[in-house]
């Protein structure tokens, strides 16, 4: 799995690509995690290229949601599968977060 | 009546006026009392008429009788008067002599006051021109005076004066004679000589007070009074009282007032009146007639109608008091009954609320208890209840959870409403627990740690848990105090008890320590359980049921179904009791053993060590299975998340970070058409299903990071199962696959 982070028109995008299973969100949070204080500016997650999220990668999401509340600014999901919609919905987490 | 109180008599007017509206007793007794008030009025008046009619023929009698008796007197007067006329006009020529005449006709007539000859003037040349010879009764005798004289002069007025006018015998009065200084009424007539030529007036004078007083010698009312009149209506005698005399008056003037209506009486023979005398403060009644014959006098009689209708008007006051009194005592009968039937519509309406609310709690006790019947794949269930009361002290419930059937059956100490209260608390924790506990001990304790807290009605409860794995058969179960459940089956006539630790019931002691046991049952076994509403039911000779009884029914069920056997059983305690009462509640549920293995058509197996580097294989895995099956991505990706995030679960608590351990993802394809993946390690014991709900609805600060892992795997999959075996976890999830 893939993932990256850059700042475009003050906004950080994540990108994600691939399965995030795990395995995967072990590692990927060491890229995320920088996101959990995002200082006040808004942050996109690319999920256009994500074809699978287990729980501990919803974990780090929420993670960063938090973060974000706290610090007044807002996190967008952007390009969300079905299948992985589904499973935001079984959590609930669909109504928590915003979709573009 | 000092101390009666305004607000007193406020109340108990407004109570009357209520009472009228409210009560029928009351209105009819006001109605009787009316209809005798109206008797009485009635009776009165015609008694008042009747005695109307005889004051009349009393009156009537009396001045017959008293004008008869005046007559008398006075005729009698008049004749014996009469009778010396010719002795007089013999004397004439002697004076003197005449004198003795007149003393002789006063002796005799005790009636007359006097009797004189009043001469023409001038008649005896030798004596004074004015001659009168007369006889006067005085206290002290008869007396004969020469009553003319300068100072009375009998030819200015007297009888002497009137008969000459009249030149005829008459009556002359009632006039004040000057002489006597006092009312005199006279008769008297004009003297002839024998040549006949008038001489003189030969009169007497009737002694008027003993006439009143022979008038009013008897009264036929204490107070009547009687008296004379001349023919145009001048009193002659009358009563002597001189209080009276100004009653007199008026009641002559009346008399001689035509204005005044006067009525005939029924007989006719005298006239009436009334009329309301105002000195006398009351209505007087006169009656009145004319005297026949000479003189032409007037007799009357008066009377007071207070004496008259005394009597009658003191029976009317007599009985209107006593009508009031009757009415009192029914009043206060009535309020009484009244009072009582309040009392009684209130009790009347305290049991039927109590009633209404026993029926309410039966309602709630029976909603309470899960459907008497309930027939699923793996198990068939069927339990009832019959309460000895409207609510009953006993309790059974049963429910399925992640493959387990949860089931309990329980006596609460007693019957009726506190029992069922208390079972009810029962019912709940027993709920409460089972959520998020398998093991029936522990549950057991929980249950007893929260009931012996704030205990005290010192009740306790006698209960039997069970759990149930459907898909392993393994039955896990702990007895507080409760009758062993008979076990049946699974063929023939195999009966005997569940072997039981009875610990002590619920809600005993604080520190009471429940053991689970354990048994395996094999397909087709049937367990009945059973309150001792049962064994102990009581036919009317007082005998009881008995084991005995129980266990050869039941040997005869091992075919049937459990709402076959419940039924059995009901008829024949139904049958046993008659019409005794039912003493205890009668609870029983019975749960047949059925489980359906289907044969696994494709079988997969992947071991995986317990790191979650390993995880990532299980993609692949699936991926393969999900082909050789045929399952579509999105399903097939449903399923991997379900299973990584059951062997993550499992890597994180049941094997320690430091050991190593191997946890078997084992996928099966079931001939139902479900997929069965079964999650096997030997690691801690670890039961994901008994882990609180995560709350999905709490907004993002408040969630928690944990306990996503669990909650997907229900989601995802359509049964989850837990079940330690063999020192190994064994989740069993399944889905049902859609063709």
């Amino acid at each position: 799995m893939k993932t990256t982070i850059e700042k475009i028109d003050g906004k950080y995008v994540a990108t994600l690509v691939g399965e995030m299973d795990t395995a995967a969100a072990a590692e990927a949070e060491e890229t995320l995690k920088q996101l959990y204080q995002a200082g006040g500016s808004d942050v996109v997650i690319d999920c256009t290229g994500l074809e699978y999220i287990a729980s501990s990668g919803l974990r780090i999401l929420l993670g960063i949601l938090k973060g974000a509340k706290a610090s007044g600014s807002c996190v967008v999901l952007r390009g969300v599968n079905d299948d992985i919609k589904n499973v935001f919905k079984l959590t609930g987490f669909i109504s928590i977060f915003e979709f573009e | 009546m000092s101390r009666l109180r305004l607000s007193e008599v406020k109340s108990f007017w407004g109570w009357i006026l209520n009472a009228f509206k409210t009560s029928v007793s009351l209105t009819l007794i006001i109605a009787a009392v009316l209809l005798l008030e109206l008797l009485s009025a009635a009776q009165y008046y015609y008694t008042h008429n009747l005695m109307e009619d005889e004051l009349e023929k009393h009156a009537e009698m009396e001045l017959t009788t008293k004008a008869i008796i005046a007559k008398g007197i006075v005729n009698n007067s008049e004749r014996y008067f009469k009778s010396h006329i010719m002795e007089v006009k013999r004397n004439l020529a002697n004076p003197d002599s005449l004198y003795g005449i007149m003393a002789w006709i006063l002796k005799y007539s005790p009636n007359m006051k006097g009797c004189g000859i009043a001469f023409n003037p001038s008649y005896y040349k030798d004596r004074e021109s004015l001659f009168e010879p007369y006889a006067l009764r005085t206290d002290s005798g008869i007396q004969r005076l020469q009553l003319a004289s300068k100072r009375f002069d009998y030819t200015k007025d007297g009888f002497y004066r009137y008969i000459q006018e009249k030149k005829t015998n008459s009556w002359v009065g009632p006039y004040n004679d000057v002489y006597l200084g006092e009312k005199l009424i006279s008769y008297a007539l004009p003297l002839y000589d024998f040549m006949g030529d008038t001489v003189a007036v030969f009169g007497f004078d009737v002694d008027i007070h003993s006439l009143g007083d022979t008038l009013n010698y008897r009264h036929i009312y204490p107070s009547s009074f009687e008296f004379l009149l001349t023919e145009d209506g001048k009193l002659i005698a009358g009563p002597s009282d001189p209080s009276l005399q100004q009653r007199v008056d008026e009641v002559i003037r009346v008399i001689n007032d035509s204005t005044v209506k006067k009525s005939w009486s029924k007989e006719g023979r005298v006239r009436t009146t009334t009329f309301y005398d105002k000195e006398a403060g009351d209505e007087l009644s006169v009656f009145f007639a004319n005297i026949r014959g000479e003189p032409r006098w007037q007799i009357a009689v008066v009377c007071y109608d207070d004496e008259v209708y005394g009597s009658l008007n003191a029976l009317r006051i007599r009985l209107l008091l006593l009508s009031l009194l009757v009415f009192g005592i029914l009043l206060y009968i009535v309020r009484r009954f009244a009072n009582n039937e309040e009392k009684l519509k209130q009790k009347t309406l305290e049991e039927e609320r109590i009633a209404g609310e026993l029926r309410v709690a039966k309602q709630i006790q029976q909603s309470m208890l899960p459907s008497q019947h309930m027939h699923q794949r793996d198990v068939e269930i069927c339990g009832s209840l019959v309460p000895a009361r409207e609510v009953g002290g006993d309790l059974f419930d049963y429910f399925i959870r992640d493959g387990k059937l949860f089931f309990c059956i329980g006596d609460v100490s007693g019957k009726g409403a506190p029992s069922a209260m208390l079972m009810g608390v029962i019912h709940s924790l027993f709920r409460a627990f089972s959520a998020h506990e398998n093991n029936p001990a522990r549950i057991m304790q929980a249950i007893n740690d929260a009931s012996c807290r704030g205990n005290d009605a010192n009740m306790f409860v006698t209960l039997l848990l069970g759990v149930l794995d459907l898909p392993t058969g393994h039955l896990r179960y702990c007895d507080a105090g409760h009758d062993a459940p008979i076990i049946l089956g699974p063929s023939g006539s195999q009966i005997r008890n569940l072997p039981v630790i009875p610990h002590l019931p619920v809600g005993v002691f604080g520190d009471t320590r429940y053991a689970v046991q354990e048994m395996q049952l094999s397909p087709g076994i049937i367990i009945f359980l059973y309150t001792d509403g049962l064994t102990e039911a009581k036919n009317e000779e007082r005998k009881q049921f008995g084991l005995q009884r129980t266990w050869a029914l039941l040997g005869k069920c091992a075919e049937k179904n459990p709402q076959q056997i419940l039924e059995a059983v009901t008829r024949e305690v139904h049958q046993f009791v008659g019409s005794a009462e039912q003493s205890d509640d009668l609870t029983m549920l019975a749960i047949r053993y059925t489980p359906h293995q289907f044969e696994s058509t494709l079988t997969e197996t992947l071991v995986l060590k317990n790191d979650v580097h390993e995880v990532p294989k299980l993609s692949t895995f699936m991926k393969s299975v999900a082909e050789k099956i045929g399952l579509d991505t999105s399903l097939s990706r449903q399923l991997r998340l379900a299973v990584e995030e059951a062997v993550v679960n499992v890597i994180d608590y049941a094997y320690p970070s430091s050991i190593e351990g191997s946890i078997e993802v084992r996928m099966m394809s079931l001939a139902d058409h479900s997929l069965k993946i079964m999650v096997i390690d030997s690691g801690a014991p670890f039961d994901p299903t008994v882990k609180e709900r995560t709350d999905t609805s709490l907004p993002a600060e408040e969630r928690q990071i944990g306990g996503l892992g669990i909650l997907l795997v229900r989601e995802l999959m359509d049964s989850i199962n837990y079940e330690r075996e063999g020192g190994k976890n064994i989740l069993t999830l399944v889905k049902k696959l859609k063709k």
